[in-house]
């Protein structure tokens, strides 16, 4: 077993909300031709016609009010663009038509193919350039939040694909329920109690042990003290606290991206400022999915988690049976043990990817069950699409720790 | 056998010396190493306009040190008028406030908080009720605190479940 493997003790997930890889890194690709990012020539459709091209316009804010539709049927458009061909191919190009639909403001939607360049998102770029991008991590279904996070928490969403509440299948147990079974450690660490939990009715509403808050992260941190597994949420209002404005930090839009920059900052300092647990740890950075922001690559077919949505949810006329993934979102992976600038399935010079390793949220319950309950599907309590699913610790892979000097000055 | 090694003289030191081909080599050498960095961790300087040795040494120094990954990495802050709590709520928190309803709508009427979430419409309502309910599932909300358990029976089919318990009980 790679010594990095041998000294991990705990898993990190920090999943913030609503943009799509293209949006956040997709700018990569001119440093690094092994990351599947944008030429600059990809392009769309909009409501005239005329094809746009991505362009590097994104803003910290301003630019995605209204918050860009991304409810299954909306998703749909945005990848096959009203195709009615039987099978349909994926051609991701109906994200303009689809935000047009929303103001019918034709310059107004062309804004759905801005991205950000490298420099205006130094958190992540850095952290992307300095440890591991996945180029093939997708949201697990291609819908809203609300069922894509219950992926990362129970490896399903029960046959969910809106924002409607629903109860838990009790046959499948949270990534939470499953350690603190086996006497181990899991926390849902939530920003502050007024930004609180997506995951209230399963979770928070029977089980609040599970919770604790974004300052009890930084203090457990501090003191060493992290549970094996932890799962963080960011601030998801703008709000005050004893007078104190706090900003939201989830870059869902149209929220202050750099609010969120600095979130992520702050979680890795936290980390990286404790040597011990820096040593053992791995911390994963993914988002719940696109939030209807362009994307180049087709979500690919996937392994159904056995769960039928039907008509009058997905909203398209037709029933979904989880067998395809949601539009790919931003993922790295961090620790000291990953080599530098790793590019999970790298791009090959011809535009192809040899045997790509896809990721989903699944792959998150998937890899902290495997890694600390080796014996677990013994019990059953997992769907087959998490069993299956790829995971992603064996990029632990270094004989020896780097020596990593990377902080953010967050002042 | 102890050798005495002459210490040069003072004025030997010269910072200000013209760079050699070997430090302009070196140089060339440090600046292909910097293209392949992050831009943001790229000096954006010429290293034509570096003329004497204290000025390579400089950025040979910055250049080592971002090889090695010592590299502090500022974020910016955003500005004040970021923050705007009157925003209109994302789907996303309407979501998140119905959700936190669906729980309270289970609880028994004297223990709800009364609201009407019909009249939350921005951030900073939102974050006030969620707030409020989530204190109140923590059994930290003062006199409108529900046990959880309790509140959980309210629910109609809990509620027969929960009879079911009790009478297996009694």
């Amino acid at each position: 077993m790679p010594p990095g493997i041998d000294a991990l003790e705990h898993i990190v997930v920090l999943m913030m909300e609503n943009r799509s890889f293209d949006h956040m890194l997709g700018g990569l690709t001119v440093q690094n031709a092994q990351i599947d990012g944008l030429s600059g020539s990809e392009e769309n459709p909009d409501s005239t016609g005329a094809l746009i091209p991505v362009q590097a316009l994104a803003d910290f804010q301003g630019q995605l009010d209204p918050d860009p539709n991304h409810h299954f049927a909306a998703v749909d458009q945005q990848i096959f663009n009203g195709s009615t061909a039987n099978p349909r191919q994926p051609s991701m190009q109906g994200f303009i038509n689809s935000y047009f639909q929303q103001r019918k403001d034709t310059k107004h939607s062309r804004k759905i193919m801005y991205y950000f360049t490298p420099d205006r998102l130094p958190v992540l770029t850095t952290l992307a350039t300095e440890f591991a991008v996945f180029n093939r991590w997708f949201s697990s279904i291609p819908g809203p939040t609300i069922c894509n996070r219950a992926f990362a928490h129970y490896g399903t969403s029960f046959g969910r694909v809106t924002m409607d509440p629903f109860y838990a299948h009790p046959a499948f147990k949270s990534i939470y329920q499953r350690l603190g079974a086996a006497k181990r450690t899991a926390k849902i660490y939530y920003y502050d109690v007024p930004s609180s939990t997506m995951e209230v009715v399963n979770l928070l509403q029977d089980q609040p042990q599970f919770f604790g808050t974004y300052k009890q992260f930084l203090e457990d941190c501090k003191s060493g003290v992290l549970p094996d597994y932890s799962f963080i949420e960011p601030n998801y209002t703008d709000h005050d606290v004893d007078g104190e404005p706090q900003l939201a930090t989830d870059q869902h839009p149209d929220h202050n991206m750099q609010a969120g920059e600095r979130f992520i900052a702050t979680i890795y300092n936290a980390i990286h400022d404790n040597p011990k647990l820096w040593a053992s740890t791995a911390l994963l950075i993914v988002y719940d999915e696109h939030g209807g922001i362009y994307d180049h690559v087709p979500p690919p077919a996937c392994l159904s988690d056995g769960f039928v949505a039907q008509p009058k949810d997905t909203g398209t006329g037709f029933p979904f049976n989880f067998d395809r993934l949601g539009v790919r979102v931003p993922a790295v992976l961090i620790s000291p043990w990953v080599p530098k600038g790793l590019v999970v399935s790298p791009l090959n010079p011809d535009g192809t990817i040899d045997n790509p390793r896809i990721f989903e949220h699944a792959s998150i319950p998937g890899t902290v069950t495997n890694f600390f309950l080796p014996d677990f599907d013994k019990n059953n309590q997992r769907s087959e699409r998490e069993k299956k699913v790829e995971t992603f610790l064996d990029l632990l892979s270094l004989n020896q720790m780097r020596d990593v000097d990377l902080a953010f000055d967050t002042d | 056998m102890k050798v005495l090694a002459p210490k040069p003289a003072k004025g030997s030191f010269n910072k200000d010396r013209r760079i050699s081909d070997l430090v302009k080599s070196q140089l060339s050498h440090m600046h292909e190493a910097e293209r392949k960095l992050p831009p943001h961790h790229q000096t954006g300087q010429k290293i034509e306009s570096i003329k004497t040795e204290g000025q390579a040494s400089e950025y040979i120094r910055q250049i080592t040190e971002r090889l090695h990954g010592k590299y502090v990495v500022k974020v910016p802050k955003p500005p004040r008028s970021a923050f705007n709590k009157r925003r209109q709520m994302s789907d996303l928190l309407k979501s998140q406030v119905e959700h936190f309803n669906h729980v309270e709508m289970t609880w028994p009427p004297e223990k709800r908080s009364g609201t009407d979430i019909a009249k939350v419409t921005t951030e900073h309502g939102a974050a006030a009720y969620i707030g409020k309910i989530t204190a109140m599932m923590h059994g930290t909300g003062g006199e409108k605190m529900t046990p959880v358990r309790e509140a959980l029976a309210a629910s109609p089919k809990r509620a027969v479940k929960a009879k079911k318990k009790l009478t297996k009980k009694r």
